[in-house]
């Protein structure tokens, strides 16, 4: 593999001052710094003296344990990103048992992913202190989905914290803490994008180290929840056991002091709001000048609910907007709480998005909950005038230039795509690909193609693949493909494989290994040498771990257009059936062994290059479409851009006149 | 080249996607989003240019019959059935050798290698049979190499896509081996390039095939492959008068039925007017009354087109290359009457694509020959 670990053990100084490894080490309680949401919640665990931390990296969440990493050695934390994230829950949940405060983070599809665990998780209870910090993504900014992990706590009967600012992201996760091991539950924390990703300023607590030695005492009787074997069974037993976990969490809860009313005594309206939406509606507030007539109840426990905070709240107004985002779940289950006192709250008009004052889709904004206030309160707020979005658009239309989503200049994935969808337009037999996640997941778009024809959850593309693979019984003559990335592969691909291979599926998978999780910035992964902390880690082979599962493998180099054509070509003509193994593999152009390095120096031969003069309608520009290439219109010839090329050398085999040239500089 | 005002999408439009790109591979010589790969031609990327040298150059986009022949063959007398026609005789190489390997009568190698050590042509671009009965556009510069090509392929080569290539790099004078669509499309760049700053000229030499159909490769192998390890196969052939399809492989050979590979002809077939390679300077085609059984190799039937054609075959028969014998009008009757059903068929398949007896899709229905065609038999 191409990344050298820096040593085993090697702990780097902490003398980059004014650095995030610096702040979050900073020992200064009562200092302010400008953290960003992740950054806090990293914080705020170590200020809980955590032992442990393991993820799969996953956008909006990855920051958290990189934050962790840095700091691993001089906080003598174990940090590793895992092959998924169930495994990095068992690895969490593995410290807890032996006594030790750990923490995992994931997306809200990992949740997914890592929910079956979970739920058995909740019936055996934890030791040490254990949270699952859930960072969803609405709006999907980063994610083919808009899932949401609150609904988890609800069906797996865990307490929920959704953090309101940056201060809450670092202190409600330091209190998670506290909780876990006082229900003896796993917490989740639940945070979002604007908040992972958003900076604001956080007010340090005392850095912890509790010491703790990591012992797993196994050897009491089933039902000891301290010294016996940690299991679900008795189900009705530990189910009961963890219901009465979640009263006592309820009890904590009416008095938490994260919990906070704003407003009036008593409000025209009441908003219950929790998360950021909390940022919104104060905003909303605000700007229409309502302070006095509209109260909001921000909620940072809202699993379960504190049902004496939030009836008296109730009690107060007959007017009710709850906000929040996606899926109505706070509604609803404020609304069950409102129908069972409706002796002591009294009768109540609810707003959101059951009655439509909300969308159920998307990110909301204070835009969005004064619309919703206005409703509620029987008053129009007005819009932006006509005039003003009309403005808006025409400006942003002559202003902005159409800026589509496509790969870095230099990006492997652009070059085996260009392959694969030759290949598939050489065969001619309607041959489609199954695709999965990754940065390769673009090639839906024509940035790739459009080559990708299924998209789901991590490792869906084989499985796609191996049932599609079956069907040639029932008349399917298609040639079925699917890709995956290398991180994808450890993470979800292997059963769906082993089961391809199994039933002896009729596909080709290509493996996009571009040498590390690259999508989410370059974390470790089972293929590489190096783990999350720097130390030396055992590689885990693809090539081997699919030949040793039986499929015919090959590999070759996307950048060598001619090899690869020649590999799919070889692989669509492989008449023996089951499944066959390309592995397409090149680094990532932005992967840190490789940013900033050319391998050819690219020019374009100005005599041959007759760009819109030539005929081929600029397949450099507007087909292959990297960002290195542009149309020089004023000159009429194609040009390279210096800055942004990455030296791969592709684009000088697309030219169908031979009209980009590349000079080798440095030797791969 | 003129253009038409059509490019990638009308070709897409009404060629490839309608069932009727022979695989010529000429709309691949002038660009890069469409290419020549196996036996068919297949679309790279899409190009949203609006008028295309693919769409001019095709000749499933427009084909003028009259118009072509008078172009090609000024002076020549036409033929309803068999288009340009100056004389029709029955042949065979007089070495029964070179017979062997050829189809039939192996008059089409022993022209070729004529013309090739006369000098006549610098090269001859042919269809060579490749791995699993892959044809493959070859240029050949000697009589071994032209030797090697003989025989049947039932599967196309995009042999025009080379003689482009070729005349770009300046091969020399030419000599080619062409199937009824691929000469038809010849004579339409021909045509459309006379004016232009890249004319295609003429080859050198053009000998025509007789052709009732090819087949789908992929399809075709896959049909081999249930009788007989591929590349044991030596060659194939219709035997006259029997409907079957006759596989050999060295000292065995094997039958299919031509009922069951019907499935397996290329659907542009199915619209095909041309028998008899109407556009070569000389035409070869086996001899409809002759087995192979006791006269090993079989005669062939040859058609005169052009007067190059004439001088070929004259010095052939000079030489003592070939030999004839004489012809029945039987014979020759018997042929227009084959060519004629042929045509007649993918006229009324055309008229049932497009729905209309005044749009025979590529063909000109005002055009006198086909008139002709569809005037008899109604």
């Amino acid at each position: 593999m191409f990344r050298k670990p820096k040593g085993i053990g090697t702990c780097p100084r902490n003398n980059d001052r004014g650095t995030s490894m610096s702040r979050l080490l900073d020992e200064t309680e009562g200092k302010e710094y400008f953290f960003m949401g992740n950054e806090a919640i990293a914080r705020g665990a170590l200020e809980a003296g955590i032992s442990v931390a393991a993820a799969y990296p996953g956008t909006p969440s990855s920051e958290i344990i990189e934050n962790l990493s840095r700091v691993a050695c001089a906080r003598n934390i174990y940090v590793e990103w895992s092959a998924n994230e169930k495994v990095a829950l068992e690895v969490a949940a593995a410290a807890s048992f032996a006594g030790l405060r750990s923490l995992t983070a994931m997306k809200q599809n990992g949740v997914n992913v890592a929910s079956d665990f979970l739920l058995h998780l909740v019936g055996s209870g934890i030791r040490g202190g254990i949270v699952l910090i859930s960072c969803d993504d609405p709006g999907a900014l980063s994610s083919v989905n808009e899932g949401e992990a609150r609904h988890f706590a609800r069906l797996l009967e865990i307490p929920l914290l959704e953090p309101g600012d940056f201060q809450e992201a670092k202190d409600l996760t330091a209190w998670a803490f506290e909780l876990s091991e006082e229900l003896k539950t796993i917490v989740m924390v639940r945070s979002v994008t604007r908040l992972s990703h958003a900076s604001g300023n956080v007010r340090l607590g005392k850095l912890r180290d509790l010491n703790r030695k990591a012992l797993f005492r196994n050897q009491g009787p089933i039902l000891d929840p301290n010294d016996g074997p940690m299991v679900s069974t008795p189900v009705i037993y530990k189910h009961g056991l963890q219901q009465a976990r979640m009263k006592l969490a309820r009890e904590i809860f009416e008095e938490s002091p994260f919990n906070s009313y704003l407003g009036p005594p008593r409000p025209e309206l009441l908003i219950v709001t929790s998360s950021t939406c909390f940022l919104y509606c104060r905003e909303a507030v605000t700007i229409l000048g309502l302070k006095e007539q509209v109260g909001i109840l921000k909620l940072a426990t809202t699993w379960p609910l504190p049902h004496n905070l939030v009836s008296q709240q109730l009690a107060l107004t007959e007017k009710i907007l709850i906000v929040e985002e996606v899926i109505p779940f706070l509604e609803e289950n404020i609304k069950v709480l409102a129908a069972e006192r409706a002796k002591e709250v009294g009768l109540k008009t609810f707003f959101g998005k059951r009655e439509g004052n909300l969308p159920t889709t998307g990110e909301l904004n204070p835009d969005l909950v004064m619309a919703a206030i206005g409703q509620a309160l029987g008053r129009e707020y007005p819009p932006p005038s006509k005039s003003y979005r009309e403005k808006a658009q025409e400006l942003s239309l002559r202003l902005a230039p159409v800026r589509e989503q496509t790969f870095c200049a230099g990006c492997p994935h652009r070059a085996s795509f260009l392959s694969i969808h030759r290949a598939l337009q050489l065969d001619g037999r309607q041959g489609f690909v199954c695709g999965d996640i990754g940065c390769y997941t673009m090639a839906i778009l024509p940035c790739g193609f459009n080559t990708l024809k299924t998209l789901h959850s991590m490792g869906s593309g084989t499985g796609l693949a191996s049932g599609f693979g079956q069907l040639g019984r029932f008349g399917l003559s298609q040639p079925v493909l699917t890709v995956c990335g290398d991180s994808t592969f450890y993470h979800a691909v292997l059963p769906a494989l082993i089961n391809a291979v199994h039933h002896r599926a009729n596909i080709l998978m290509i493996i996009l290994d571009n040498c590390g999780t690259a999508m989410t910035g370059f974390q470790s992964h089972p293929g590489l040498e190096q783990n999350a902390m720097n130390g030396q880690a055992q590689p885990v082979e693809i090539k081997r771990i699919c030949e040793a599962i039986g499929a015919r493998v090959t590999q070759a180099d996307p950048f060598d257009l001619e090899e690869t054509g020649r590999a799919l070509e070889n692989a669509f003509d492989d008449e023996e059936g089951g499944v066959r193994v390309l592995i397409l593999r090149q680094m990532c152009a932005l992967a840190p062994e490789r940013k900033g390095k050319k391998r050819y120096e690219m020019s374009v031969n100005e005599t041959l290059c007759l760009s819109e003069a030539c005929g081929c309608n600029r397949l450099c520009t507007r087909i292959f479409r990297c960002p290195g290439l542009m149309s020089d219109y004023a000159k009429g010839k194609a040009v390279i851009d210096e800055v942004i090329c990455a030296g791969c050398g592709v684009c000088a085999g697309i030219c169908p006149v031979g009209a980009i040239v590349r000079k080798e500089v440095a030797p791969v | 080249m003129e253009t038409s005002g059509q490019g990638q999408r009308e070709l897409l439009a009404q060629v490839i996607n309608r069932d009727l790109c022979t695989a010529c591979g000429a709309c691949a010589s002038y660009c890069p989003y469409l290419v020549s790969y196996r036996d068919r031609t297949a679309l790279f990327h899409h190009c949203d240019l609006t008028e295309g040298k693919c769409y001019s150059s095709c000749p499933r986009t427009g084909l003028d019959i009259s118009a072509l022949q008078k172009f090609c063959f000024p002076g020549s007398p036409l033929t309803a059935e068999l288009g340009p026609f100056k004389g029709y005789h029955q042949a065979r190489a007089r070495q029964a050798t070179d017979r062997m390997k050829a189809q039939h009568g192996g008059v089409v190698t022993t022209l070729l290698t004529l013309a090739l050590t006369e000098g006549i042509i610098d090269a001859a671009i042919l269809s060579e049979k490749r791995e699993k009965f892959l044809p493959q556009a070859i240029v050949a510069t000697t009589v071994e190499h032209i030797r090697a090509c003989g025989g049947s392929r039932f599967v196309v080569a995009p042999l025009l896509a080379q003689f482009i290539r070729s005349a770009r790099e300046g091969t020399g004078r030419i000599g080619m081996v062409l199937l009824p669509c691929q000469l038809q499309a010849l004579a339409k760049i021909r045509l459309v390039t006379t004016d232009t700053d890249e004319p295609i000229g003429s080859p050198a030499l053009s000998i025509g095939l007789f052709c009732g159909w090819s087949l789908v490769w992929r399809d075709f192998v896959k049909l081999l492959q249930t009788m007989t390890a591929i590349d044991a196969v030596t060659g194939m052939d219709i035997p006259s008068r029997q409907d079957l399809l006759e596989i050999k492989a060295g000292p065995h050979s094997c039958k299919v039925p031509l009922a069951s590979i019907q499935s397996l002809i290329r659907p542009a077939c199915r619209f095909c007017v041309d028998t008899t390679s109407e556009f070569s300077d000389i035409s070869v085609g086996s001899a409809g009354d002759t087995g192979a059984g006791a006269d090993p190799g079989g005669w062939n039937q040859v058609i005169i087109r052009s007067d190059r054609g004439q001088d070929l075959f004259n010095l052939a028969l000079k030489r003592g290359l070939i030999e004839t014998r004489p012809t029945s009008d039987g014979s020759l009757r018997e042929l227009k009457h084959a060519a004629r059903a042929k045509k007649r068929q993918a006229l009324d398949n055309l008229i049932v694509k497009s729905g209309s007896p005044d749009d025979l899709i590529y063909l000109n229905p005002k055009d006198p020959l086909l008139a002709d065609i569809l005037s008899h038999f109604q």
